[in-house]
């Protein structure tokens, strides 16, 4: 009796979970429509939006922690992809000025091919093409451009994503486990997916995990092996240094378990009473080798001649994790030009929810490893989990790197963390007050954590919205200058301003408006002018500034502009932070 | 075996005239359907048929799921390897190479599925 009201109810919650969603997607504000705003979510998402999101909670949560709701997970897995199309697709394509300043990057290099059918030759999209030849051939075949590719593409990598740590998580945790691993990931994924290189990457490294996982958890062996193989030269194409995360948490496995073995075998007695059973370690040591192979024979090919220099790039592939004196000199003075109530909220979820994460994953990972038997999936998770840690360091170094660490972190923690839980429940050890409670907790927990995910979701990145002057100037190159223009954007990332080998080469990307008509290209010395628009955009709580960017300005001015061979000088200058080069 | 050939035909059939033919709406809304299939789900479908036997662990939702991430990794691959010809990648380029690669691959997966019936049979 009870049992047929639940799944009534559960019936009830899935139908509305899709009709609110219908609703919401029939009335929701249009596609750029939403300002630049860190809270637009917030602040215009209909009434449906958030009962959307409550019911598809609600529903996923009877799902998971009633008996005989329902045989199929396929119920389940569409109200998690639901879910995630609420909290992470539709909004991050409802804004108006779509482009994030890492994301404009990308855009860029798929214009590029667009235009020039190959990768830019010496920029970033060589090195990393993965994103840039997926999009383009999307981009191509579709018929569509390059700004609406990285609109789909935000609603692709999320949706695979999800499915993949879904599978992962049934090897562990069985299919309710997974479903919860799921609403955990949603839960504690406060970065999302944006388009770029590490995104993108965060498939192919979840669909190479899978494969691995299963290779090594379960059958067939040989199959799943050759399609994990497929998917490393993939990964390594799309971002390297995400790859070298795959072959450090393949490697822990065999260290853990060795010196693990080693110290314990110092005990036979306890040894015994664990009836501990050797793992099967050589696949790990292997797979660790011919990953390392592959690694090293791009990092090869991408110019890297020398074992020395090869060598040279890990490091540099590990610096890009643990920073260095300059990067963190400007990330610190980046930090200093935000408003104390946007620290406060950056501190409160970069320290907060990570440290969080980071102590809950750490405790668990030694419960599996210390207070179960000791089988191969308690060593692959937890080492898996483990092998992230190192990253944190970087924690206390910049605190804005620390997305990196967070994202490879997350999906072990989800996995951990479910099997934890579904333990907890499978086992009932404690009364059934205590069970009653724990479940009114997780439930709070969840509810609490997925609704927070609207509101501070972007509140740690920046977004480009091209500021008054800007527009200025664009208009007056639109109606003065001829020839191919140049427009740096002005925004407070400097990442993608990196000269390459040539002094007069530099990432130039594209300002973003709608308006904007204008060529680019790589080298410098090509354009009859160069626009530079450098004004940052400020985030208060709730107010949206825009302040001269201090750093990039001078650094580019001195790298590139000043320099006489180019042969360019200042002709239009709106302010000091709005100026136009024409060449003499 | 025979009626996967003709759906296999039908499909690139269709895409192809949606690819080339249709550029205004309503038919225009037909290459968002079928494009996006062929670039990221049908490859990899057909790579599945020929690494996994229908006897495999795999449930469908794994193969759904690994059909979908193997043609992203096919087509990044077949995209790197269209960077490096002088042709580099436009539309012509990019379907005919697809294309291509779909066929091998679902000619590969006929051959296992008959070597895997034949094998069964004795």
């Amino acid at each position: 009796m009870k049992n047929d009201k639940i799944r009534s109810i559960f019936k009830c919650m899935i139908f509305f979970s899709y009709l609110f969603f219908i609703v919401f997607v029939l009335t929701a504000p249009r596609l750029d429509k939403a300002q630049p705003d860190p809270y637009f979510q917030l602040k215009i998402m209909p009434i449906v939006y958030w009962l959307g999101v409550i019911m598809s909670i609600t529903s996923l949560l009877i799902s998971i922690f009633y008996e005989g709701v329902h045989n199929s997970s396929s119920f389940g897995i569409s109200v998690l992809m639901l879910l995630m199309a609420y909290t992470n697709c539709i909004p991050r394509t409802m804004y108006k000025n779509p482009i994030y300043t890492d994301a404009m990057a990308f855009n860029y290099q798929v214009f590029y091919v667009l235009k020039n059918s190959h990768v830019a030759p010496g920029s970033e999209g060589e090195a990393v093409p993965g994103i840039t030849l997926f999009s383009s051939m999307l981009s191509l075949i579709m018929g569509i451009d390059d700004i609406l590719v990285s609109k789909i593409i935000q609603y692709f990598i999320p949706f695979i994503t999800l499915l993949f740590l879904y599978l992962t998580a049934q090897l562990f945790t069985g299919k309710k486990g997974a479903l919860l691993c799921g609403l955990i990931f949603i839960g504690f994924n406060w970065l999302g997916f944006v388009f770029n290189k590490q995104s993108f990457s965060f498939v192919l490294q979840s669909l190479t995990s899978y494969c691995l996982a299963k290779s090594f958890l379960a059958t067939p062996r040989r199959s799943m092996y050759a399609t994990t193989l497929l998917c490393f030269v993939a990964l390594v194409v799309s971002h390297p240094a995400s790859s070298f995360m795959t072959i450090v948490n393949i490697f822990a496995p065999f260290i853990l378990s060795s010196s693990l073995f080693f110290v314990l075998k110092l005990n036979e007695t306890y040894l015994r009473t664990l009836g501990l059973r050797d793992a099967n370690r050589k696949p790990f040591l292997s797979t660790t080798l011919i990953f390392f192979l592959i690694w090293i024979n791009w990092n090869i090919h991408q110019g890297y001649p020398h074992l020395y220099d090869a060598l040279t790039t890990t490091i540099n592939t590990l610096s890009e994790f643990y920073g260095s004196p300059v990067i963190a000199s400007e990330v610190q003075g980046i930090a200093s030009g935000y408003t104390p109530a946007y620290r406060s909220i950056t501190t409160m979820r970069l320290y907060g929810m990570s440290i969080l994460s980071v102590t809950i994953g750490l405790a668990l990972a030694f419960f599996y490893m210390f207070n179960k038997k000791f089988d191969l999936k308690s060593i692959f998770l937890s080492s898996w989990f483990l092998s992230t840690l190192p990253l944190y360091l970087y924690v206390l170094y910049a605190s804005r790197w620390l997305e990196k660490p967070y994202l490879y972190a997350l999906f072990p923690f989800s996995i951990l963390l479910s099997w934890f839980i579904m333990d907890f429940y499978s086992r009932r050890p404690f009364t059934k007050i205590i069970t009653k409670l724990a479940k009114s907790l997780l439930v709070s927990y969840c509810l609490l954590l997925v609704l927070l995910l609207p509101v501070t979701m972007y509140a740690h990145i920046s977004f480009v919205y091209p500021s008054t002057p800007s527009l200025r100037l664009m208009d007056y190159i639109t109606k003065h200058v001829h020839g191919t223009v140049s427009v740096f954007g002005g925004h407070i990332d400097v990442d993608y301003f990196v000269s390459v080998n040539e002094p007069s080469e530099l990432y130039i990307k594209r300002i973003y408006t709608r308006t904007e008509k204008f060529d680019v290209y790589w080298n410098l010395s090509s354009y009859d002018a160069v626009a530079i628009t450098f004004r940052s955009y400020a985030k208060d709580a709730f107010v949206v500034t825009f302040v001269p960017s201090t750093i990039l300005f001078p650094s580019l001015e001195e790298k590139m502009l000043m320099k006489p061979e180019l042969g360019f000088a200042r002709i239009y200058v709106i302010d000091s932070w709005d100026i136009l080069y024409l060449k003499q | 075996m025979k009626m996967r050939l003709w759906y296999i035909t039908t499909f690139f059939a269709l895409t192809f005239l949606s690819i080339f033919y249709s550029n205004v709406p309503p038919f225009l809304y037909f290459r968002y359907l079928f494009a996006p299939l062929l670039i990221s789900y049908l490859p990899g479908l057909m790579l599945v048929k020929i690494i996994f036997s229908k006897n495999a662990n795999l449930d469908p939702l794994e193969r759904l799921a690994l059909s979908f991430g193997l043609s992203m990794v096919l087509t990044i691959l077949i995209g790197l390897f269209l960077n490096y010809t002088p042709w580099g990648l436009n539309l012509n380029t990019v379907f005919v190479s697809l294309t291509l690669l779909t066929v091998v691959v679902s000619v590969g997966s006929l051959i296992a599925d008959h070597a895997r019936n034949s094998s069964n049979n004795q």
